[in-house]
């Protein structure tokens, strides 16, 4: 009798039942949460399904997944490992995504640059009011880059100034990145008068074989003298960019956006996921970024607007620009640009500001990882 | 009598026409639907009048300036 209580005790020590807290379901409790938001909301689905069900699974602790191993590291961890500390697939994801980008829109009214810039509005101003709540430096630089709205860019950044927040600042990018059409109208409504909800915009150039094929390399160029910090993102940007620019390596840049990119969103999703086990995720942290991330992409918008607001000071009538394409200046590409669309259509029917909405909408994806270069060159 | 040719304003392609070759409509009447960066975008009538003509057809990609329909007033 006594050998089979003793398999049964040792049974039982071994299962995942011995090792749980009362913090597992509430992480398995936001994983599914996070996991029914992408089913039923289609909010970021691509990302937020990996990510909720990383979470979930990493929540049973006797599970062999995220532990360093006693000779290789388990599963998940080897993912995170070779995929997020070693800053391989935030990269990799924006190979991809330069090869989906038409700068078309951005070559064709570069002012759009400078609103792209003044998007950026809410990391200065969310960086230091983290740093008054006690914040360290690196820390509130990982919560102010989420106003940017792009998640990629603040995986690679909180990765490695903030790694313990990366989780956190991870969800509340792609979560922002989702909730743009309901965060973002309320804050262009009040920041813009009717009238200049209505300003219609000159048709915009368009743009030469070229300059499409000189711009990525130019921007590598300058980025690289610029803010060298940032890149591992924009080589791997700019690259995917002129390979679909240059209209020669279709099946290479067919594959970047496509299969690649699809392949890198999985292992990035789970790994970005398994750091949120609750022994480290259950703190007042995750909150504070939430919060003060939500902050910051809310200013981030509000600065768009003004940009655009103060540029039309200086600009002929016949010139202006409408200011609620300035909030599609953070870099939730094309989320944000359709948001200014669908506010101005709302204003004036015969308004198409889509195709202009692009132009600050892709100059704030270069404008958020320039802001994580120059970050990382202070705290990385 | 004068004619108002409504042009795709980008890119894009025509999902459908909510109105054919003489029908009847109002100034901002949604007159057809294109969809470009996956989003749905109406096109409306810049002017109360009649459909003269409808340039395209549903399902068809067009490049900015393509003449979608015509209204005459």
């Amino acid at each position: 009798m006594e050998p089979i209580l003793d398999i049964s005790a040792e049974v039982w020590g071994q299962s995942g039942i011995v090792a749980l807290t009362w913090k597992h379901p509430i992480m398995w409790a936001v994983g599914l949460l996070f996991i029914y938001l992408a089913i039923a909301k289609k909010y970021e689905p691509l990302i937020l399904l990996p990510i909720g069900f990383g979470i979930f699974l990493v929540n049973f602790p006797a599970s062999p997944l995220m532990g360093t191993g006693d000779e290789y590291p388990e599963l998940l961890r080897f993912f995170y490992q070779f995929g997020l500390a070693w800053q391989i697939l935030p990269p990799l994801i924006f190979l991809g995504i330069g090869a989906m980008t038409d700068f078309g829109p951005l070559l064709s009214n570069p002012k759009t640059l400078i609103i792209g810039g003044g998007a950026q509005l809410g990391m200065p101003i969310t960086f230091i009011g983290a740093i008054m709540i006690g914040m360290t430096p690196a820390e509130a630089a990982a919560i102010g880059i989420i106003g940017g709205a792009d998640g990629p860019t603040t995986i690679f950044l909180a990765q490695q100034v903030a790694p313990h927040m990366l989780g956190a600042a991870a969800l509340a990018a792609y979560s922002y990145m989702a909730m743009v059409p309901i965060i973002q109208p309320p804050i262009m409504k009040l920041m813009t008068s009717l009238d200049e909800r209505r300003i219609v915009m000159k048709q915009t150039r368009q743009v030469t074989r070229v300059e499409r094929i000189v711009f990525p390399i130019l921007l590598a160029g300058l980025i690289s003298l610029l803010v060298p910090a940032v890149m591992p993102l924009m080589a791997m940007f700019t690259f995917g960019n002129l390979m679909r620019e240059s209209g020669v390596v279709d099946r290479l840049s067919e594959t970047a956006e496509g299969a690649l990119v699809n392949i890198v969103t999985i292992f990035l999703g789970i790994s970005v996921g398994a750091t949120m086990a609750a022994e480290q995720f259950l703190t007042p942290i995750p909150l504070f970024v939430l919060a003060l991330g939500l902050v910051s992409f809310a200013i981030c918008t509000a600065g768009g607007i003004l940009t655009v607001k103060v540029m039309n000071l200086f600009l002929k009538p016949e010139n202006r620009i409408n200011p609620l394409i300035g909030s599609a200046g953070v870099s939730a590409v094309p989320m944000a640009a359709r948001v200014s669309q669908a506010v101005g259509a709302e204003a004036n029917p015969q308004n198409f500001l889509i195709m202009h909405a692009l132009g600050p909408n892709l100059a704030g994806v270069v404008a958020t990882a320039t802001a994580a270069g120059l970050f990382l060159a202070l705290f990385g | 009598m004068a004619e108002q040719v409504v042009k795709a304003p980008m890119r894009a392609r025509v999902i459908r026409y909510h109105a054919q070759a003489g029908s009847k409509v109002a100034e901002n009447q949604k007159v057809c639907d294109i969809e470009a960066l996956k989003m749905e975008i109406a096109v409306y009538s810049p002017v109360a009048g009649t459909i003269k003509e409808i340039h395209t057809e549903a399902g068809a990609h067009v490049d900015a300036d393509v003449p979608l329909f015509t209204v005459e007033t």
